[in-house]
């Protein structure tokens, strides 16, 4: 699945890059890590509610 | 009309191949024009699916633009996890490259420098050398985020492999490049599409009749999300421990967590185990919270895309056991390998990788082998199968990061617009926006909406009709 957001992966337009890979780069610095981790439990749960409605809405 | 998938130079192209079908009979074509109403009427609500949502966040390739007509995708019959033998692992790659190149007597091969395109190349050269054809290479050179130009490396890595061949290099400098033609294939769904038609017309130049790439180096060989079981189960305790820290370092406790569920979700309904799998490895992509680009018919019909896509993957996930090791490797695979090259490009272009055969043999590889710890150089930990494809020699110069152009990227996006009003805002599928608020949306945006706009300019110039949201 793409993961191409730059500048975490900026690509080079040549195409999207393998998820994994980018995870041996630097982490985004701008971004501290516990600030990190609480956006992405916030997205995890906005993301796992959001599948449900859609996912019920087609059943 | 071809009434069943057919091949060109005598290679394999379920992938590579773009085959288009009419909805009303199922008859095939690859050109769609051949299959459309004598009025011909293409779909902005399928343009808007390269433009916003799921779709633009995962680049998902484009659908067909044309009324009536679908791109063709057969699905590939996938076998399960761990039961490829990864000893065959180069002589299927030299299968799949010889697929690849056919019966072309002369060939190009487009050179990064990275892992991909370098085992695509080295795999090319033995055989081309063996069967006295002609081998070039293109290398664009670019910079990389700590300005090491391409070529320079390229030069290098030759020199130390011993390798003696024609290389081109492409200077990044755009602006002099002619535009590709127009093609009724649909829009381009590359970015330095400049860049690559100056490649084609190289490749066209010096008599070559296939373009071969790296692409989908990383998807199909790569190491993914939820190797943690198969490296648990194989006792590699060193390795899990490395895999697992970078989840923590780059990504977040999220994936941390995700590798322990991914163990035990079998006891879980399948849907509480798919909900949990997207919003564990999928989050950004399903939910990525960016402002609106599209006018509100058009972001409405594309939610619907998505939701059916959503309902889609959720029975194939369940066809394959609702394992998220099979579903982190689908996912990275597909539906992008339906479309990996650029499409409307004069030549036949290949990769290796995506080959079809050799995606089903890669699929079936122990996933544990994808990740090992060797080495100082993280990013190599992930590409554990590529490196038994490269030579010993070339170690020492293979990127020891993974190679990002963000630099020549922003300076690409921020001129890949012209200045005045755009022919999709007129239509009404985007919202007024300039090129700045484009590139604040999503860095890639503009050349999306370049290509978009540049097709549909195409379309109306060939005397199409748009057919608006319904």
């Amino acid at each position: 699945m793409g993961h191409s957001d730059l500048p975490r992966d900026s690509c080079g337009g040549v195409r999207r890059c393998g998820g994994n890979l980018l995870v041996a780069n630097a982490t985004q610095p701008s971004e501290s890590a516990v600030r990190r981790n609480a956006r992405a439990v916030s997205e995890f749960w906005a993301t796992f509610r959001a599948s449900r409605k859609m996912l019920n809405k087609k059943r | 009309m071809r009434s069943e998938l057919g091949t060109s130079g005598g290679v394999s192209d379920i992938l590579s191949e773009p085959l288009y079908s009419r909805t009303e009979d199922g008859a095939l074509d690859g050109d769609p024009l051949r299959l459309v109403a004598p009025t011909r009427r293409f779909s902005l609500e399928r343009l808007a699916l390269l433009l916003d949502g799921l779709p633009f966040e995962a680049e998902f390739p484009p659908e067909c633009p044309w009324e009536g007509v679908v791109r063709h995708r057969p699905p590939l019959d996938l076998p399960p996890l761990g039961s490829s033998d990864e000893s065959a692992l180069r002589e299927e790659f030299a299968a799949a490259v010889s697929r690849c190149l056919g019966d072309a007597e002369s060939a190009v091969v487009l050179l990064s420098g990275g892992m991909d395109s370098w085992a695509v190349f080295v795999q090319a050269w033995e055989q081309t050398r063996r069967e006295g054809r002609r081998l070039s290479a293109v290398v664009w050179n670019l910079r990389d985020q700590f300005g090491k130009a391409t070529a320079s490396l390229v030069h290098r890595q030759l020199r130390a492999v011993g390798i003696s061949c024609d290389l081109h290099v492409l200077p990044a400098e755009w602006r002099a490049l002619p535009e590709p033609l127009w093609s009724p294939l649909g829009p381009r769904h590359d970015y330095y599409t400049r860049l690559h038609q100056a490649t084609v017309d190289h490749a066209h130049d010096i008599g070559a009749t296939v373009l071969l790439s790296g692409q989908g180096g990383d998807e199909v060989l790569g190491a993914w999300n939820h190797l943690s079981g198969w490296l648990a189960r194989g006792r590699r305790w060193r390795d899990l421990r490395h895999y697992l820290a970078a989840f923590g370092r780059g990504d977040s406790m999220v994936e941390v967590a995700g590798e322990a569920a991914a163990l035990a979700v079998r006891r879980l309904p399948p849907q509480t185990s798919f909900q949990l799998y997207v919003a564990t490895a999928l989050r950004d992509v399903v939910n990525s919270g960016r402002p609106p680009v599209l006018t509100d018919p058009y972001r409405e019909s594309v939610t619907e895309w998505v939701e059916d896509w959503l309902a889609a993957r959720f029975a194939s996930f369940r066809a394959d056991g609702g394992d998220w090791a099979t579903a982190s490797l689908r996912d990275s695979i597909f539906p992008w390998a339906y479309d990996a090259h650029p499409l409307g490009a004069p030549i036949r272009q290949r990769s290796p990788f995506v080959d079809d055969r050799f995606v089903r043999y890669a699929f079936g590889l122990p996933p544990a082998a994808r990740f090992r710890a060797e080495g100082p150089h993280p990013y190599q930990w992930y590409k554990a199968l590529h490196l038994r494809l490269l030579p010993p020699a070339l170690r020492p110069l293979l990127p020891e990061y993974k190679q990002s152009y963000s630099d020549a990227f922003r300076r690409y996006v921020l001129d890949v617009l012209p200045e005045g009003p755009l022919l999709v805002e007129e239509l009404g599928l985007v919202r007024p926006m300039d090129r700045l608020d484009l590139e604040r949306v999503h860095p890639r945006l503009p050349i999306v909406v370049r290509n978009v706009e540049r097709w549909v300019a195409g379309a109306l110039e060939a005397g199409a009709e748009p057919v608006t949201a319904r």
